[in-house]
């Protein structure tokens, strides 16, 4: 299988007065077509800062460092999405890849109805007016919403309303790729739920390849099929999302994991101290000041992300 | 909501019943106005209170200060000083006392019609129609010289906000914060000198050249009006733009941060659709509340302009009667420009949830 | 949002600022475009004048070069529409209020006194000008032996700019009329109260004064003269039936030697034009037109001055002097004597006020000549209690008191000498009283936008100086309103005040010293004296000024007497006498005289128009 994203060493930074912090640092990752990528990671690990970068969004004073985020066109041309002239990206966006953001209620404009924000990029994609309208109540429809919805302000709906609107719009394009950060953070459970199965829903019906964000273990046991764990702008982990679950290799997705409440009700076996920020990395590998197995080589050395059983990879010295 | 009489025909017919399902987003809206008007009846009451308590405590009589202060110059033009005092002081309704005095106030400006009996810089003229014969003035020259400057100002800071990455519009922006800093009467009469005198290219005062008799139907009079005009405007255009700019431009930094923003550029639209659709729409709802506030302070800022380019207006008419007390007309321009503070805010109160529908809803 | 060029564009407006200041400034002091004209000296004549020296008389000649710009063509500009410069005399100053299109005296204070029409329109009874009383609507005055009667002789040729003449019954007319709208507050309402008027068929009107409270016993009233003098009979055929305060009188039917052209509110301009059926013909009227308009704000009236454009104006003297002189040698200053000479009153009921000494010591501790000098340099330190300061040869006064009693003297060394003599020792640095209480006085005054800077300038040199002697002093400056409030209550301790007397019959220096007008503290009154005196001698003195003829030489020595009681008390002392002056333009018409009334007072502008002549034919 060919992926449909190829992203190598990818670093994406912030700049301050004096220096760039790395906040996504040297990402190395290939999406497969058709499938549900799930990035997860602790808050402020840069889950957002890769998703913006995918999309090209990077803006002062964001940087991008180096790398590259290739595209395969349903031609099979590939394009460097870093670096593309702004046109062509124009022309990219929400055709081939389309963005669900976090927090869809502050990402609606509060004084346009819905049916401008769900129209006005097909009618910039060439559509009529009038197509376009259709377009967005088939969307609206395909994630359970009523067409009314269109005539209504952003702030006249629920959250989870907004979210499936952010969806609608999303697909409105048909794209190969979506990209949803935090798709159901601050919604109740019974939404999030519904939420979910709309991407899925989505996925299985036009093979979109979607990429979804979350600081939320549940989120990816619920609908990813593959995961990729990052810790302090590195990735740490990767690989399906039944073997992690089963036999997690690095010691912070191990963490991770343990700190999901179970039904059980047994302990929680929680994640001390706190993600480093990234103007101050520890040397080596960033996790060895959190991880009970560090050694002297963890301090000095950078794990590489390798393979250790077929299909799994994972950034840690000690994890054979 | 509940409260709102349809609520109660309901069962009784079902056309009222749909006829109230469509104004039902309405009504929302509907309350919001009136009480925005209820609370503006309120203000302007308290405000035409306040503007006769403040003048009427000031220390003083001013008749007798006029009138001794002209008997003691022994001017040989007012014999018996008090005497004569004392008839302008009956004239002038003066002689009642305070208590009667204000429902009298009360009941000449709210039902009489603004009526402030007769003012003393005009005697025997009446207060409403000598601040009347003013205020055309005062419209023509500020009032406009600040939509102007609203205008120009609110598109150039927009443009200073949206290209703020650019290194030039530094430039720009730092010929805003002079002007803005700079008081207008600098601005004034540095260009008064400058075009008035040196260059000999405008003229340097008055509403129009002394010599002519006004006749607003002769187009060569108009013309002469509006280049007599161009001065002050120019200057109010120089220094409000600058400010609104300085604050549109602001406004749109603080909105280009927004994340609906980065989601439009997502989307993949043009820079110039998320311009105008998304950065200038939202941007502009603080700062048409801030041009309803400029417009209402017209009065007390264009003061020292008529002073300084020698117009007819009503902050000049407001100096002349502080110089020889005239409680009147004082209380008249005050109580006016409080009523255009407080009017224009209604307006912009009463636009504000047709620019922006959060407002409908919020705010009860 | 914090990048790196943040912190360059910081530096980088830095220069910009200087930059544009710098070029705003540069293009401000660009020289001004020369217009064509050729510079060249000419000389001439400029005074020629007969000098009495002591005895013989001898020519003096001045010969005097000047620059004169003449324009290749001499074309005469024409100014306000079509109006020659060169006869065009224009006048800029500031009107408190908005009448323009009303020319009537009724209103008292209310009147337009910016207009032209006090100045030029309307013709008095006679003009009092350099103490002078010059005939106009009236020729002469007689008075009966014993002042009970005065007969006026009015002048038969004057006509109103109507055509129509001025007859005895505009007078008689005016006189019932003013008196009919007595209440109404109109100047001269309530002189028929005390004044019966008779007429004799000729052009004489014979006025006899009776007691208010009985008709029938006539009294004597030896200043009707001076108030009749400033008359202004109405013209009977416009006047008749009209409500006072009410009546336009648009245009203006007067006396007087111009005719009203136009009046323009929006331009607070109003142009006036000489008549040519004047009735006076041997009246001195140079300037075909007059203009009277509103003058800009200081800043942009010096340019004005600078560029001709007003022939006088009301700027003041320090900036006529420093910013308009130097650049414009067409301006010379015109000055003239206070007219009401400011005075410092006591509040003498309150210990330890009424203690003379303590008043003394309070006179000596004035600096007069540095006070006066914060206005204008050429204000003189206060003598008098009325104008012409100093003069020697005045028969009000005893120089003897003004020696005795330390008039107007600064002598900080002999304050302290006078109150260690009248027993407030120092303690630890602090003067006190008999009971131990500290010397502490206030000197109330009020804005000096009203007066100029030299009125809050005493107290507080007052106040150093009565440091050093262990006095304290606090000025208070307070709102004009509230500052008429507290001495109509008598509620200060000392006060700046001015007292216009006039120096031929100085009456009102003294008259509100009268018991008459005296009111305890805390009682507020509108009129009258809030000093806290009262005296019977001070009152039989005041009483005896008021009957009698003040032309009588006999009466001289009570006025002496008066001057005694004032100075010898310190009932009130003298401060300074400012002199004030406004800027005149000689380019079109020069010949302008320093004298004694201020060209802005009305109808005394009148005297102003009898000096100047015009420059060029
Ligand atoms: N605009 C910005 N300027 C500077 N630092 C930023 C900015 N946005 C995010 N960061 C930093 O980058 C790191 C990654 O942020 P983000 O990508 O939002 O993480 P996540 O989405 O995983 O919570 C965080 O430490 C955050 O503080
Ligand atoms: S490399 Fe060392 S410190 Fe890092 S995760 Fe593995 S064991 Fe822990
Ligand atoms: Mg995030």
């Amino acid at each position: 299988m060919t992926p449909i994203m190829q992203i190598r060493d990818l670093s994406v930074g912030y700049a301050s007065r004096r220096a760039v912090g790395l906040a996504v640092t040297s990402v190395n990752l290939d999406v497969e077509k058709g499938e549900i990528l799930g990035v997860v990671g602790e808050s402020g690990c840069g889950k957002t800062t890769l998703a913006v970068a995918l999309l090209g969004l990077i803006e002062s004073p964001g940087v991008i460092q180096s790398g590259s985020v290739q595209l395969r066109l349903a031609d099979d041309k590939l394009v460097d999405l870093v670096g593309l002239a702004p046109r062509p990206l124009r022309q990219i966006r929400w055709k081939e890849i389309a963005y669900i953001p976090q927090g869809s209620m502050s990402a609606l404009n509060p004084v346009l109805r819905v049916r401008q924000q769900m129209t006005d990029t097909l009618v910039q994609h060439g559509l009529s007016k009038a197509e376009a309208i259709e377009r967005a109540r088939w969307a609206l429809n395909l994630v359970s919403l009523d067409a009314a919805v269109l005539d209504k302000y952003p702030h006249e709906l629920s959250g989870g309303m907004n979210q499936r609107v952010a969806i609608a719009t999303a697909v409105t394009m048909q794209p190969a790729i979506l990209v949803a950060d935090e798709p159901t953070t601050a919604l109740d459970v019974v939404t999030q739920r519904s939420i979910l199965q709309e991407l899925v829903k989505i996925r299985d019906q036009f093979g979109t390849t979607i990429i979804v964000i979350s600081h939320d273990m549940g989120v990816m046991a619920q609908v990813v099929d593959r995961m990729a764990v990052m810790y302090a702008g590195r990735i740490a982990e990767l690989g399906l999302v039944l073997n992690i679950f089963d036999a997690p290799l690095h010691p912070y997705t191990q963490k991770l994991i343990g700190s999901i409440p179970k039904d059980t009700g047994q302990h929680l076996e929680g994640l001390e101290g706190e993600a480093p920020s990234l103007w101050a990395y520890p040397p080596g590998c960033r996790f060895h000041p959190r991880c009970s197995l560090a050694t002297a080589i963890c301090r000095e050395q950078t794990p590489e992300l390798r393979e250790i059983i077929s299909g799994q990879y994972a950034a840690c010295h000690h994890c054979d | 909501m509940d409260s709102f009489p349809l609520r109660q025909k309901r069962s009784s017919s079902q056309n009222l019943s749909a006829l109230q399902a469509r104004l039902q987003p309405y009504l929302p809206t509907a309350k919001y106005i009136l009480k925005r008007i209820g609370i503006y009846f309120l203000t302007v009451l308290g405000a035409v209170t306040l503007a006769f308590i403040f003048f009427h405590l000031m220390p003083g009589d001013p008749l007798s200060i006029v009138f001794s202060q002209l008997e003691k110059t022994n001017l040989g033009r007012v014999t018996g000083g008090a005497e004569v005092a004392e008839a302008y002081k009956r004239l002038l309704g003066l002689d009642q006392p305070l208590p009667v005095q204000y429902l009298l106030f009360l009941r000449n400006v709210l039902i009489g019609g603004f009526d402030l009996g007769p003012s003393f810089v005009a005697f025997p003229t009446s207060t409403r129609d000598v601040i009347f014969r003013q205020l055309p003035w005062t419209i023509g020259y500020f009032t406009s010289a600040m939509l102007i400057a609203w205008l120009i100002g609110t598109t150039i800071g927009a443009l200073l906000g949206w290209l703020r990455r650019i290194g030039l519009t530094s430039v720009a922006v730092g010929i805003a914060t002079l002007l803005n800093i700079t008081p207008v009467y600098i601005i004034a009469i540095a260009a008064i000198i400058f075009f008035g005198y040196h260059l000999h290219w405008l003229p340097t005062g008055q509403p129009y050249d002394p010599g002519l008799t006004p006749n607003w139907g002769d187009i060569e009079f108009i013309k002469n009006v509006l280049r007599h005009a161009i001065m002050p405007i120019a200057s109010v255009v120089l220094v409000w733009g600058a400010s609104f700019s300085l604050g549109m431009r602001s406004l749109m930094i603080s909105v280009l941060g927004e994340d609906y923003l980065s989601y439009a550029k997502a989307k993949g639209l043009t820079p110039f659709m998320i311009l105008r659709d998304y950065a200038f729409r939202n941007a502009l709802l603080p700062q048409v509340t801030a041009l309803g506030i400029a417009l209402g302070n017209t009065i007390n800022g264009v003061l020292i302009l008529e002073a300084i380019f020698v117009v007819p207006g009503v902050g000049g008419l407001f100096v002349r009667a502080m110089a020889i007390h005239d409680f009147n007309v004082m209380q008249g321009v005050v109580l006016l420009s409080t009523v255009a503070v407080l009017t224009l805010s209604l307006i912009v109160d009463l636009l504000l949830p047709f620019l922006d529908p959060r407002i409908r809803r919020s705010n009860d | 949002m914090f990048t790196k060029t943040n912190k360059r564009r910081n530096i980088r407006t830095v220069p910009l600022f200087i930059f544009v200041s710098a070029s705003l400034l540069l293009a401000s002091c660009a020289p001004v475009a020369a217009p064509t004209a050729v510079e060249k000296e000419v000389t001439r004549v400029v005074k020629e004048t007969q000098v009495v020296k002591e005895t013989q008389v001898v020519k003096e000649t001045q010969v005097v070069k000047e620059t004169q710009v003449v324009t290749q063509t001499q074309i005469v500009k024409l100014v306000y529409g079509n109006l020659p410069r060169n006869e065009t005399l224009i006048i800029a100053g500031t009107a408190s209020n908005d009448v323009w299109d009303t020319f009537s005296m009724m209103s008292g204070p209310l009147t337009n006194a910016y207009s032209g029409y006090q100045q030029v329109g309307i013709e008095q009874a006679f003009l009092f000008a350099g103490g002078k009383y010059y005939p106009y609507l009236a020729q002469k005055w007689e008075y009966n032996k014993d002042g009970t009667e005065m007969t006026l002789y009015l002048t038969t040729n004057a006509t109103w700019n109507d055509g129509k003449p001025v007859t005895i019954d505009d007078w008689t007319f005016t006189l019932d009329y003013l008196h009919a709208n007595k209440d109404k507050g109109v100047p001269f309402g309530t002189m028929l109260d005390t004044t019966k008027y008779r007429t004799d068929g000729t052009d004489k009107i014979i006025f006899s004064f009776f007691d208010a409270k009985d008709p029938k016993k006539a009294v004597p009233n030896w200043r009707f003269h001076q108030s009749i003098a400033s008359f202004v009979p109405l013209a009977k055929h416009v006047w008749e039936g009209q409500d006072p305060l009410k009546f336009k009188n648009n245009p203006p039917v007067e006396a007087g030697p111009y005719k009203l052209v136009s009046c323009n509110a929006d331009t607070k301009t109003c142009i006036w034009q000489r008549r040519d059926d004047y009735w006076k013909k041997d009246e001195k009227l140079s300037p075909k037109y007059i203009v009277f308009t509103r003058q800009p704000e200081p800043d942009l009236l010096t340019q004005d001055l600078i560029s001709g454009n007003f022939d006088l104006s009301q700027l003041n003297a320090k900036l006529a002097t420093t910013a308009v002189m130097p650049k414009n040698p067409n301006i010379s200053m015109v000055e003239w004597p206070d007219p009401c000479p400011r005075q410092l009153m006591f509040n003498m009921e309150k210990a330890p006020l009424n203690d003379p000494a303590i008043r003394h010591a309070m006179s000596l501790l004035i600096d007069r000549e540095r006070a006066g000098k914060l206005d204008n340099p050429a204000a003189k330190p206060g003598v008098l209690p009325w104008p012409y300061q100093g003069d020697p040869t005045s028969p009000f006064v005893d120089p003897a008191d003004l020696k005795n009693y330390d008039v107007g003297v600064f002598d900080p060394a002999k304050a302290a000498q006078v109150l260690d003599d009248a027993g407030y020792k120092l303690v630890d640095g602090k003067r006190v009283d008999q009971n131990g209480k500290p010397l502490s006085f206030s000197i109330m005054t009020f804005d000096p936008s009203v007066h100029g800077a030299a009125v809050n300038g005493f107290p507080q040199m007052m106040a150093e100086e009565a440091a050093k002697i262990g006095v304290e002093i606090l000025p208070k400056v307070v709102e004009v309103g509230v500052f008429f409030d507290n001495a109509q209550k008598g509620n200060f301790d000392m006060m700046y005040q001015w007292v216009c007397g006039a120096p031929q019959d100085p009456l009102a220096a003294y008259s509100f010293l009268h018991s008459r007008y005296y009111k305890p503290i805390g009682t507020a009154t509108g009129f009258g004296q809030h000093l806290g005196y009262k005296d019977p001698a001070t009152d039989a003195l005041i009483e005896k000024v008021e009957q009698g003829n003040p032309a009588d030489p006999a009466l001289a020595d009570t006025y002496k007497q008066l001057f005694h009681t004032v100075t010898s008390q310190w009932l009130y002392v003298p401060l300074f006498s400012l002199y004030q002056g406004f800027p005149w333009n000689n380019e079109y018409f020069t010949g302008i005289k320093n004298q004694v009334e201020p060209w802005y007072w009305m109808y005394q502008f009148r005297g102003m128009l009898m000096y100047i002549d015009p420059t060029q034919k």
